[in-house]
């Protein structure tokens, strides 16, 4: 799944993010773009020994 | 060496000449503020320099002296602290034009322990902007040299730190390791650095440009008896800081002397040595090698699922979008360009991924310390290259070349040996193990169990005694004391 610019500009001004000038935008696309792809292959790793609640437990 | 007079000597030598009174704090302070002023032209290691509180309390130490008050080895002994590290009355900036006048109100606990400790000190040393990289070339407050070639990185973050140890201005800093900020400045600038287990020491305190459940505060200094020394003053429960745990801190100096013969060291056969630099390939087989010799056994390792580790520190981009939202909002042409950009783009890392980091870290984490149910430590090296030019834009690892003309490419040569420590969590002490053949410094690096620094510390102070790791003074000093 590719994020485009415009995807980044909804995000910004529907989610209340950090206003970005076009310029940049420009810069900050391809590494948005390795920041999914690394989410892709987060979700593609075997995680399932690993447990989200043993993740964030509360501390005695 | 001579014209350094008292500033050539370790910690461990210093102290019982402050003890008898033979040495006053304030001419040790004096000499330490001369010889800061005439290295910071050089070396750009400071942010700020406060000499008249170093007197002040280099004063109120010999007054302590006088009246037959004796605080412990560090009495006396002039100290440097990283600009990240929060000070009470004294700017603060985490390398960050962004926080140019931020003046905090209190001293982070490590700060009030290294004080309480008797240390002196000297100022707020250079780093890179808010800790993300290893070269500390900061665009608001200069480059910082090594002083073994002032053409070269001194790494960071803690860079000022690294070099004012390396060049005899501090007898120790505290620097910050969030990624091995502490260990790789320290290798490259031929100095031992120390980040213990997380909880060992506080962080609190700390400014939070980067991962905090990452970071770590740890002492730079010129040998491993005097590392032991700082890390025991500042080590240790602090009730106000939810991330330190209370264990029990070990007599560091004291366990130090005791034999390793018997102990196995683990040698991973996957991500730590490949690719190496050359030089730091047989620099580092020769010191294994050493320690076979007093009976150390090697034993091959397998460390599993480190290919997630760029995976967890790319969804860590979002910790520091929200340290620094207000200022990103506000006035972001306060942070240098690439740190402005990436920061920014850490406001697009999805909860999900940001959870399932975390997951990942678990996984590393548990595997990583199956390993070390089955060795008592581990060896690599510190950095896979010695320090580089500031004109190189690619270095040979191997039979490779790794750009490190971007940040990105920077952080991934010189983190990758030391970050895994950070994601796990255990301790990590970097100590000297030779130099290149353009005379650059090359470091060692052991990882230990949780809580096991003490281990660490024998281990090393072994390796030093015998590998001829003699003081020299750096060329820079040299130059600069003619």
């Amino acid at each position: 799944m590719a994020v485009t610019k415009e995807t980044l500009k909804r995000m910004i001004d529907e989610m209340g993010l950090i206003p970005l000038s076009d310029e940049e935008l420009d810069i900050i696309l391809p590494e948005v773009q390795k920041m999914t792809e690394s989410g892709q292959k987060l979700a593609e790793a075997d995680l399932s020994s690993s447990r989200v609640s043993h993740v964030f437990r509360a501390s005695p | 060496m001579s014209e350094l007079g008292p500033l050539s000597y370790h910690i461990h030598e210093v102290a019982p000449l402050v003890k008898s009174r033979k040495l006053s704090p304030v001419e040790l302070t004096r000499a330490a503020i001369d010889h800061a002023e005439r290295m910071q032209p050089v070396l750009k290691s400071f942010i700020t320099l406060t000499p008249e509180l170093a007197l002040k309390q280099a004063q109120k130490l010999e007054g302590m002296l006088m009246r037959g008050e004796w605080l412990g080895p560090l009495h006396g002994v002039p100290v440097g602290l990283k600009d990240m590290l929060e000070t009470k009355g004294v700017l603060t900036t985490d390398g960050s034009k962004a926080l140019e006048d931020y003046v905090p109100d209190e001293d982070a606990p490590v700060v009030s322990r290294i004080r309480a400790a008797g240390a002196v000190i000297l100022g707020k040393e250079n780093m890179h902007e808010i800790g993300a990289g290893f070269l500390s070339d900061n665009a608001w407050f200069g480059r910082v040299r090594n002083p073994w070639d002032t053409e070269r990185y001194a790494g960071g973050s803690s860079g000022g730190s690294a070099a004012n140890v390396a060049a005899y201005v501090t007898f120790a800093s505290l620097g910050t390791d969030g990624g091995g900020s502490v260990r790789q400045p320290s290798a490259v600038c031929g100095i031992v650095g120390m980040k213990a287990t997380y909880g060992r020491v506080s962080n609190l305190g700390c400014l939070e440009g980067v991962d905090p459940a990452n970071f770590h505060v740890g002492p730079h200094t010129r040998c491993v008896r005097d590392n032991a020394i700082v890390l025991g003053a500042i080590a240790g429960d602090e009730p106000l800081d939810p991330s330190t745990v209370p264990v029990t801190v070990d007599d560091y100096e004291g366990a130090l002397d005791r034999d390793i013969r018997g102990l196995v060291m683990g040698l991973p056969e996957n991500y730590f040595y490949d690719p190496l630099d050359v030089e730091v390939a047989e620099a580092v087989s020769g010191a294994v090698a050493v320690l076979e010799e007093f009976g150390v056994e090697a034993r091959p390792v397998k460390m599993k699922h480190l290919d997630l580790l760029p995976l967890v520190q790319m969804a860590s981009r979002a910790n520091s979008v929200v340290a620094y939202e207000d200022q990103l909002r506000e006035s972001r042409e306060n942070f240098s360009p690439e740190e402005r950009h990436r920061m920014l783009s850490g406001q697009f890392v999805l909860a999900k991924d940001h959870v399932r980091a975390q997951q990942a870290r678990r996984l590393i984490q548990r595997e990583w310390l199956k390993v070390m149910g089955e060795v008592d430590f581990l060896v690599t090296p510190t950095t896979p290259a010695p320090a580089w030019r500031f004109e190189d834009t690619s270095i040979a690892l191997g039979d490779s070349q790794a750009d490190v003309d971007s940040l990105e490419g920077s952080n991934a040569v010189m983190g990758r040996n030391t970050s895994p420590g950070n994601l796990v969590g255990v301790p990590g002490l970097s100590v000297p193990c030779g130099f290149s053949s353009a005379g650059m410094p090359i470091g060692l690096q052991l990882y230990g169990r949780p809580w096991e620094e003490s281990l660490l510390y024998r281990v090393a102070h072994r390796y030093e005694r015998s590998a001829g790791q003699g003081r020299s003074v750096p060329p820079a000093v040299e130059a600069a004391l003619v």
